[in-house]
C-alpha cells in the first residue's frame, strides 16, 4: 500500500463518518457514489466485508414480516391522568380518591377505574418514566405522533404516514392511513408525500368510491379496457416507475370500488355493536378492528376529551368507563382473532397530568412525568417499563421520551428505525436519529 | 452511427472532463448559447444517443413547457400546415411572445418560491400576479431574487411574500434561501456537526443565518398587514452537538468571505428604533445586505442554482438532481455544462425569457424519449476508457485529500483566532451594552430635559399673560379711580403672577437640573462610546485574522469540493460504462445461449425419435414373440399327443409282441395247428401292422418334436430381439432426460441473459436520461395536468368565449372599431379573465394532485383517491359532456371512425393515432351501438387517463 493509498484511505473513512454524522439528506445517487468509493478503498485497506447473503435472507424475512404488521393508536386528546390510568398513586398526597386494583399480570396494579382493561394486562405493557418537557397540546400531539420536537423550518410526517409508507401493502388498494372520525385528507405527511397522508373515515365509504348511476359495470369495464390498452402502447415505448404507479393507482381504484363496504360499519350486527358500548368510541373502536382486519396498516382513533382542569376525577370516571369498555371489547377481538401478533396497540395521549391536585379537583398539563400503554407485535407482553417516585412527581427509573417511544413504535411492527427514506433523491431519516428504541420492551 | 461516433471520442471527452475548466472550446461567444450547449453536451457523449422528436411530439412538450398546457388540435393542425424549414423555431417565439407563457412562468416560479405556502399574509393570486407582471417586464432573475429577499415594506406588497408566508423564523429562512437560491439544502448543519471537514457545513448554515436572525415577524395588531422588524444587534455564533465546537460568525454567502459591515455608535444604529408597537428598522440591515449581494448576480452558487432550475424545468431533471442538492458528493451530469450556463445566465443579465429561449433551441431539448435501435459497443474501448477514468479519479482522490489538509489546517487555525478573539469580543460586546444602556439613558435624559423645557416655556407664557393682564386691570382701575370689584380682580392677578412665577422659578431650576442630568448622560454616553471604540479597535485585528483563516477555510474546501465533484463524476461515468459492458455481454452472449439451444433441442429430436423407433422395433418384436409363442404351444401340444399315441401303440405292439410270442409257443406245442398257424400269421400280421404304425408314430413324434424345438428357437429370437429393442429405447430415453436437462439450463440461461439485458437496459436508459441523450419521461405538474385537461376537452376554449362575449357586451365594438389591434387585445382580455377563473375551477384538481404546502414539490406520487377521482367524480365527468363546440361536441358530429379518432388522438394526445389505434376506436364506437355519446364521452375519458397523456414525454 502506497502513500496513496493512504491518503485515499483517511480521507474515505472522513466522508463516511461525516456522512453519516451530518448528512441526512444525501441523495441515492451520491450515496451510491460514496458506496463505490468506500469500495475501492475499503478493499485496499483489507477491509473484508461478509455474511452478505445472509443479510440478504434476514432482510428478505424481515419484509415479509413487516407486509403483516399493522398499528392501531388510541388517542386520550387532551391530555389522560396517568394517575387515574396506569401509574396510580393511591393513600398519597397526589393520589386522588381512586384506588389501584390488580390485574391480569401479578404485581401490575392500574387504576379502578380500568377494570376490564386489567384483565388484558397480560397482552399489554406499560411505560411509567415519560418525560416530554412540555405542556402545551399542540406541541404535545405533535412530539408524542411525530417522535421529534416541533422546530420551525422542519416538518416530520406523523407516525400513520411513516407506518403507512414503511408497512405499505403494494396489493392493498386501501389507503394506508386512516383517522377514524372526521372526512377528509390531512395534511400530516409532510415529505413523505399525500400518498401517505392521513384519510379521515366517518363510517362512510371514500369519496368518489362508487360508480356514477349512468356507467353500468359493462361500461366500466370497457373504456377501462380501452385505457388499458392505450397504456401498453405507450409503455411498450418506455416504462418508468412513475408509469407503473400511475396506472397501479386505477387498478387499486376498482379493487377499492369493490371493497368499498370495508368502511361502513354499519354493516355490523347489533350485538357487535353492543358490546363495544354505545358510545362514539365505541362505533370507532369497532370501526377499527373492521380496518385492521381488512389488513390497513395505521389505523388511529381518537377519544375526547380528557383536559380536566376542573373536577379531573369525576371527568375520568365518565370518560374512562367508555374506554375500558370499548378497548377491553376490541381488546378481546384482536386477541380472538390472533391479530395482536401482528398489530400493534398503542394508548397515548400529549402529555400526562399534574400530580398535584388543584383547588377546582382538576388537575393540569403535565409532561413530566407520565406512562403510555402499548401491546401487541413486537412488545413484550406484561412489563412495565421505568417508574416514577412515591407520589408519582418525577421520573425515578429509565427515563424515556417522545423520541425514543416513536423508535420503539416502529422497531415493534419490524421497521429499521435508524434507517432513511428516499424522498425524491433525498434522504430522510425514520426517526429522530438522536434517540433509539427501547430495547428492553422488544421480543 | 451516431453512438459509434460518440464511443470513437470517449478518450478525448474524458480527458477533456478532467480538465474541467477547458471551457475555452465551448465559450466562443459567436455561437448561439444553444450551438454551444449541444457541442458540449456531444463532446461529452458516452453511450447512445436517442434521434430528435417527431413535430407533434416536439409540439406537444414546447406547448407543456412554455404555456402550461397541452395545443388544442387546431393550434397543433396549424403548426403541421407550416412548411418552413424553421418552423420549430418560430413556434418557440411565438409562445414566448404569449401572455399564457408569462402566466406559466409565475406558476411555476410560485411554486418554486413559495411551495404551496400563501393566503396566511399575502394571498396566493397576488403573488402570481407580482410574479407575472415582472416576468411581462422581463424582470431579471437576480432583481427578483434580491426583491423577495429585501421585503422591503416600502415597496411592492406581494414581494415580502416569500418571507411572511415563512413566518420569517431564522432557521426556515435560512434554509430557504439557502436551497431556493443557492442550490443548497444544508438544513441537516443547524445543529449537527463534525471535527474536520463538516465544521464548514455548520460554517456555510450560520453565514446565511447571520443574515436573517435580525428579523421578525411583526404584527401587533391581528387586524393590520403583519410587516418585517429588524434590529441592529443579534451575532450568530453555533455550537456543535457532536463536537460541542463553538464558534461565531459574521454574515456571509456560500463560497465566499465573511461581509464587511459599517458600525454605527451607539444610539445611532436605528432609523426607526424597535418598540411594542413599531418596528424596528436598523440603520445598516442585514437583510438588505443580502439583497444587495444577491442583486450582483455575482455568486456562483447563486448563478449554478437558476440555470439549473430553469434547465431542470423545459429539460424534465437537473443537471444536478435534486437541484437543491448541489454538493461534490452530487456533481452535475456535466461539470463543464454547468459552469457554461451558470456564466451565461449572467452574462445575460439573468433574462429567465431569453435563457429558456436557448434552452428549447437545443439538439438536447428536442432528443426522442425512445431509442429507435439498439447501437453497437466495442468493449475493449470502454474497458480502456474504465482505466483512464479510474486512473483520473485516484488523481482528484489526491487533490481533493491535499486540500482537505489544508482545510484541516486552516480549521485549527480558525478555531485558535475564535478562541483568542472570544474574551476580547466578550468585552467588547459588555462595552457596547453599555454603551446602549448609556444611549438609552442619554436619550431618556435629553428626552425629560425636552419635556422640562416644553413646560417651563408654558410656565413662562402662561407669566407673561397673567403679568400682563395684572398690568392692563391696574391701569383700568387708575383710570376708574380703584372700584372695589377691580381692586379684588387685580389682588387675584396678582396673587396667581406671583404663585406662577415662583412655580416658574422652580421649574427652571428643574430644568437646569434635567439639562445637566442630560449633559451628565451625554457624557457618559460619549465616555461608553469611546470606551466601546477602544474595545471595537481591539477586536478588529483578532476578526481580521479570524476572517483571513476562514476565507482561507472557505476557499480550500470549494477547491476540495471541485476536486471532489470530479471524483463523483469519474464514478459516474465507470458506473455507466461497466453497465453498457455488461448490456454488451448479454447481448452477446443472447445470440450463442440461442444457437446452442437450438442444436440440442435438434439432438434432443433426434433422440427422441430413436427412442420411438426402438420403441416400435421392440412392439414388432414382441408382437412376432407372441406368434412364435402360439406356435410353439401348438407344437408342444402335438408333440405332446404324438408321444402319447406312440405310447399306446408302442405298448399295444408290445401286447401284440407277447401275443404272438405265446401263440408261436402254443403253434409249437400245437404243431402244424393250420388255425392256430393261422392265427399266428394274423398275429405276426397285425404285428407287422402295428410295428409299422409305431415306426409312423415315433417318425410322428420326431417331426413334431422337431417343431417345437423350431418353435422354441423362434420365441427365443423374438425375446432376444425384443430386449434389444428396449434396451435401445432406454438408451434414447436416458439421452432423451439429459438432453431436456441441459435444454432446461439452457433456457435458464437465456432468461438470465435476456433479464439481465433489459435490467441493463434499463440502466442504459436512465444513464442516457441523466445525460439527456434521451427525453425524461417525468409526470405534468399539476397545474398542466389540470391545464391540459382544460384545454383538451374544450372547457378552455368556452371559458374564452364567455369571458370575450361578456366584453363584447359591456364594451360592444362598432364595426369601426373591430380593426385587428383591437380584435386581439380583446381577445387576449378574454383569455386572461378566463386564465383567472380556469385556475378557480382547477383549484380542488391542482390540490388533489400536488404535494403537501411548504414541502419539495418534485416528487411524484400516485394515489387511489385521485384515480377515483377521475374514475367517479363529477367535475372532469362534467367537463366532457357534450356542449356547444366542446371535445365531444366535435367528436359526436364526425361520421367516420377514422376521421373521429384523429380528432381525439389530435384533441388529447397530441398526435394522430397509429392504423390498430383507428380500429381500435372503431371497434369502440360498434360496440357500443347507437350510445355514440356515451361512447366519445368514454373514449375521451379513457385518452385522458392514460399514461401517455399523464406524463411529459
Amino acid at each position: 500500500m502506497g502513500i496513496d493509498d493512504i491518503g485515499r484511505v483517511s480521507i474515505s473513512v472522513l466522508r463516511e463518518t461525516t456522512m453519516k454524522a451530518r448528512y441526512a439528506c444525501h441523495s441515492p445517487e451520491h450515496e451510491m457514489a460514496r458506496r463505490q468509493f468506500l469500495g475501492t478503498t475499503a478493499a485496499a485497506a483489507g477491509c473484508v466485508v461478509g455474511g452478505l447473503g445472509a443479510l440478504t435472507t434476514a432482510a428478505a424475512a424481515a419484509e415479509l414480516n413487516r407486509k403483516q404488521m399493522r398499528v392501531l393508536v388510541v388517542f386520550l386528546a387532551g391530555g389522560v391522568s396517568q394517575l387515574e390510568t396506569w401509574d396510580p398513586k393511591p393513600k398519597t398526597d397526589t393520589g386522588g380518591p381512586f384506588r389501584a386494583i390488580p390485574t391480569a399480570v401479578p404485581g401490575i396494579h392500574i387504576s379502578e377505574l380500568l377494570p376490564l382493561t386489567a384483565t388484558h394486562m397480560d397482552k399489554l405493557s406499560l411505560i411509567r418514566s415519560i418525560d416530554t418537557n412540555n405542556g402545551d397540546h399542540g406541541k404535545g400531539s405533535y412530539q408524542m405522533l411525530h417522535g421529534r420536537n416541533q422546530v420551525p423550518g422542519m416538518d416530520h410526517p406523523h407516525l400513520g404516514a411513516v407506518c403507512a409508507r414503511g408497512l405499505e401493502r403494494p396489493d392493498n388498494p386501501l389507503p394506508g392511513h386512516i383517522q377514524v372520525g372526521g372526512g377528509s385528507r390531512g395534511s400530516d405527511a409532510a415529505y413523505l408525500g399525500p400518498r401517505y397522508a392521513s384519510i379521515g373515515i366517518d363510517g362512510k365509504p371514500p369519496a368518489n368510491s362508487e360508480r356514477p348511476t349512468d356507467i353500468t359495470e359493462d361500461v366500466d369495464v370497457l373504456r377501462n379496457d380501452f385505457r388499458r390498452r392505450a397504456d401498453a402502447r405507450f409503455l411498450q415505448q418506455r416504462k418508468t416507475a412513475s408509469t407503473d404507479v400511475y396506472t397501479q393507482s386505477f387498478e387499486q381504484a376498482q379493487q377499492l370500488m369493490q371493497r368499498r363496504d370495508v368502511f361502513n360499519v354499519e354493516l355490523e350486527p347489533a350485538a357487535e355493536k353492543a358490546r363495544y358500548g354505545d358510545s362514539q368510541l365505541g362505533r370507532h373502536c369497532l370501526m377499527a378492528r373492521r380496518l385492521l382486519e381488512n389488513d390497513i396498516p395505521f389505523v388511529q382513533v381518537r377519544h375526547s376529551n380528557y383536559d380536566t382542569h376542573h373536577e379531573n376525577f369525576n371527568f375520568h370516571l365518565e370518560q374512562l368507563g367508555e374506554f375500558d369498555q370499548a378497548f377491553s371489547t376490541l381488546m378481546s377481538d384482536l386477541h380472538d382473532r390472533d391479530m395482536l401478533k401482528t398489530t400493534l396497540v398503542v394508548v397515548m395521549s400529549e402529555f400526562g397530568r399534574t400530580p398535584k391536585i388543584n383547588s377546582r379537583y382538576g388537575r393540569d398539563h403535565w409532561g413530566k412525568a407520565w406512562s403510555v400503554c402499548l401491546g401487541g407485535a413486537g412488545i413484550q407482553p406484561g412489563a412495565v417499563i421505568g417508574a416514577t417516585n412515591a407520589n408519582g412527581t418525577e421520573v425515578s427509573e429509565r427515563q424515556v421520551n417522545h423520541g425514543d417511544l416513536f423508535h420503539t413504535y416502529l422497531s415493534a411492527v419490524g421497521m429499521d428505525s435508524g434507517g432513511f427514506f428516499d424522498v425524491g433523491g433525498r434522504e430522510a431519516p425514520i426517526a429522530d436519529p438522536a434517540h433509539a428504541p427501547i430495547s428492553e420492551l422488544l421480543t | 452511427m451516431r453512438a459509434s461516433r460518440s464511443f470513437r471520442s470517449v478518450s478525448q471527452l474524458i480527458t477533456s472532463a478532467v480538465l474541467c475548466c477547458g471551457l475555452s472550446d465551448f465559450s466562443v461567444a459567436e455561437e448561439p448559447l444553444h450551438q454551444r450547449i449541444d457541442a458540449v453536451v456531444q463532446s461529452t457523449a458516452i453511450g447512445p444517443v436517442a434521434d430528435s422528436v417527431d413535430d407533434l411530439t416536439f409540439v406537444r412538450r414546447l406547448y407543456l413547457d412554455l404555456t402550461g398546457q397541452i395545443p388544442s388540435s387546431a393550434q397543433s393542425r396549424q403548426f403541421l400546415a407550416n412548411d418552413a424549414p424553421d418552423r420549430r423555431t418560430q413556434l418557440v417565439d411565438q409562445l414566448l411572445a404569449s401572455p399564457d407563457f408569462n402566466r406559466h412562468l409565475a406558476t411555476i416560479f410560485d411554486v418554486m418560491l413559495m411551495e404551496r405556502r400563501g393566503n396566511a399574509h399575502v394571498k396566493t393570486e397576488d403573488f402570481r400576479a407580482w410574479l407575472q407582471q415582472s416576468f411581462e417586464q422581463n424582470k431579471p432573475f437576480h432583481q427578483l431574487a434580491s426583491e423577495l429577499i429585501a421585503a422591503d415594506p416600502t415597496g411592492p406588497a406581494p414581494a415580502t411574500a416569500f418571507f411572511l408566508e415563512r413566518g420569517v423564523e431564522p432557521n426556515l429562512m435560512t434554509r430557504e434561501i439557502s436551497r431556493t437560491f443557492f442550490g443548497r439544502d444544508i438544513q441537516c448543519a443547524q445543529c449537527h456537526d463534525h471535527p474536520n471537514v463538516d465544521g464548514y457545513k455548520q460554517e456555510e448554515y450560520y453565514g446565511i443565518y447571520a443574515f436573517v436572525n435580525r428579523s421578525s415577524l411583526f404584527q401587533p395588531d391581528k387586524k393590520k398587514p403583519a410587516v418585517i422588524s429588524e434590529t441592529a444587534d443579534g451575532h450568530a455564533s453555533f455550537k456543535s452537538v457532536f463536537t460541542s465546537r463553538e464558534a461565531f460568525t459574521s454574515p456571509r454567502l456560500p463560497g465566499e468571505a465573511e461581509v464587511v459591515e459599517p458600525v454605527f455608535a451607539a444610539g445611532e444604529e436605528y432609523t426607526v428604533s424597535p418598540s411594542k408597537t413599531v418596528a424596528g428598522v436598523p440603520r445598516y440591515s442585514r437583510r438588505a445586505r443580502l439583497a444587495e449581494l444577491v442583486a450582483t448576480g455575482q455568486n456562483v452558487y447563486f448563478r449554478r442554482n437558476i440555470a439549473n432550475r430553469l434547465w431542470a424545468k423545459v429539460m424534465g431533471r437537473g443537471l444536478v438532481q435534486p437541484v437543491d442538492m448541489h454538493h461534490s458528493m452530487n456533481p452535475p451530469s456535466h461539470p463543464q455544462l454547468m459552469t457554461l450556463l451558470a456564466d451565461e445566465i449572467a452574462a445575460m443579465n439573468f433574462d429567465v425569457k431569453a435563457f429558456l429561449r436557448e434552452l428549447v433551441l437545443t439538439d438536447v431539448y428536442q432528443r426522442a424519449h425512445k431509442f429507435q435501435q439498439t447501437p453497437t459497443i466495442d468493449i475493449a474501448d470502454l474497458t480502456a476508457a474504465i482505466e483512464q477514468l479510474k486512473q483520473q479519479k485516484d488523481v482528484a482522490v489526491a487533490e481533493s485529500a491535499a486540500k482537505e489538509e489544508i482545510v484541516e489546517a486552516a480549521l485549527k487555525e480558525l478555531d485558535a483566532a475564535i478562541a483568542a478573539a472570544e474574551p476580547v469580543r466578550a468585552a467588547w460586546e459588555k462595552s457596547r451594552a453599555a454603551a446602549v444602556a448609556a444611549a438609552k439613558k442619554q436619550a431618556d435624559a435629553a428626552a425629560v430635559e425636552s419635556s422640562k423645557r416644553g413646560t417651563v416655556e408654558q410656565k413662562k407664557i402662561l407669566a407673561a399673560h397673567l403679568t400682563e393682564a395684572f398690568a392692563k386691570t391696574q391701569a383700568a382701575a387708575e383710570r376708574l379711580g380703584q372700584p372695589q370689584e377691580l381692586a379684588t380682580i387685580t389682588t387675584a392677578l396678582k396673587t396667581r403672577g406671583d404663585k406662577t412665577t415662583a412655580e416658574l422659578a422652580k421649574l427652571q431650576k428643574d430644568l437646569e437640573a434635567a439639562a445637566r442630568a442630560a449633559a451628565t448622560a451625554t457624557q457618559a454616553l460619549e465616555t461608553a462610546q469611546a470606551a466601546d471604540a477602544a474595545e471595537r479597535e481591539k477586536l478588529t485585528p483578532l476578526t481580521d485574522v479570524m476572517q483571513q483563516h476562514r476565507q482561507r477555510l472557505v476557499r480550500s474546501f470549494h477547491e476540495s469540493q471541485r476536486s471532489y465533484e470530479r471524483v463523483s463524476s469519474a464514478e459516474r461515468s465507470v458506473d455507466y460504462l461497466q453497465q453498457l459492458i455488461a448490456k454488451q455481454q448479454a447481448s452477446t452472449s443472447i445470440p450463442r445461449i440461442e444457437a446452442t439451444v437450438a442444436s440440442t433441442d435438434q439432438q434432443q429430436q433426434q433422440a427422441t425419435s430413436t427412442v420411438s423407433t426402438a420403441e416400435q422395433q421392440m412392439a414388432a418384436a414382441i408382437e412376432q414373440m407372441k406368434i412364435a409363442e402360439a406356435a410353439r404351444q401348438q407344437a408342444d401340444q402335438q408333440a405332446r399327443q404324438q408321444s402319447e399315441q406312440m405310447q399306446s401303440a408302442t405298448e399295444a405292439a408290445e401286447v401284440l409282441a407277447a401275443a404272438l410270442a405265446r401263440a408261436n409257443a402254443a403253434a409249437e406245442i400245437l404243431q402244424r395247428d393250420s388255425a392256430m398257424d393261422e392265427l399266428v400269421v394274423q398275429l405276426e400280421r397285425s404285428g407287422q401292422r402295428l410295428s409299422q404304425k409305431v415306426g409312423e408314430a415315433h417318425a410322428r413324434l420326431d417331426d413334431a418334436t422337431a417343431k417345437l424345438q423350431q418353435s422354441t428357437a423362434q420365441v427365443e429370437q423374438m425375446q432376444a430381439a425384443a430386449a434389444k429393442a428396449r434396451q435401445q429405447a432406454d438408451a434414447a430415453s436416458q439421452q432423451v432426460v439429459a438432453l431436456q436437462k441441459t435444454l432446461d439450463e439452457l433456457h435458464a440461461q437465456l432468461t438470465e441473459a435476456t433479464a439481465a439485458k433489459a435490467a441493463a437496459m434499463a440502466e442504459v436508459d436512465q444513464h442516457a436520461v441523466r445525460q439527456f441523450h434521451l427525453a425524461t419521461v417525468e409526470p405534468l405538474s399539476p397545474e398542466q395536468l389540470a391545464f391540459s385537461i382544460l384545454q383538451a376537452s374544450g372547457q378552455r376554449s368556452r371559458q374564452v368565449d364567455a369571458e370575450l362575449a361578456k366584453l363584447n357586451k359591456e364594451k360592444p365594438l362598432k364595426a369601426d372599431q373591430q380593426t385587428e389591434a383591437v380584435l386581439a387585445e380583446r381577445r387576449q382580455q378574454a383569455e386572461a379573465a378566463a386564465a383567472a377563473s380556469l385556475h378557480k375551477t382547477a383549484a380542488s384538481l391542482i390540490n388533489l394532485f400536488a404535494a403537501e404546502a411548504g414541502q419539495p414539490q418534485d416528487a411524484f406520487f400516485a394515489t387511489v383517491d385521485q384515480a377515483l377521482f377521475f374514475a367517479n367524480g363529477s367535475q372532469v365527468r362534467s367537463w366532457l359532456a357534450p356542449s356547444a363546440d366542446n371535445l365531444t361536441a366535435r367528436l359526436l358530429k364526425i361520421e367516420t371512425a377514422e376521421s373521429l379518432a384523429e380528432e381525439l388522438y389530435l384533441s388529447i394526445l397530441v398526435r394522430k393515432p397509429e392504423t390498430d389505434e383507428i380500429q381500435d376506436v372503431a371497434q369502440y364506437l360498434k360496440v357500443r351501438g347507437d350510445r355514440k355519446s356515451a361512447a366519445v364521452q368514454e373514449l375521451a375519458w379513457a385518452l385522458m387517463t392514460s399514461a401517455e397523456f399523464r406524463f411529459q414525454y
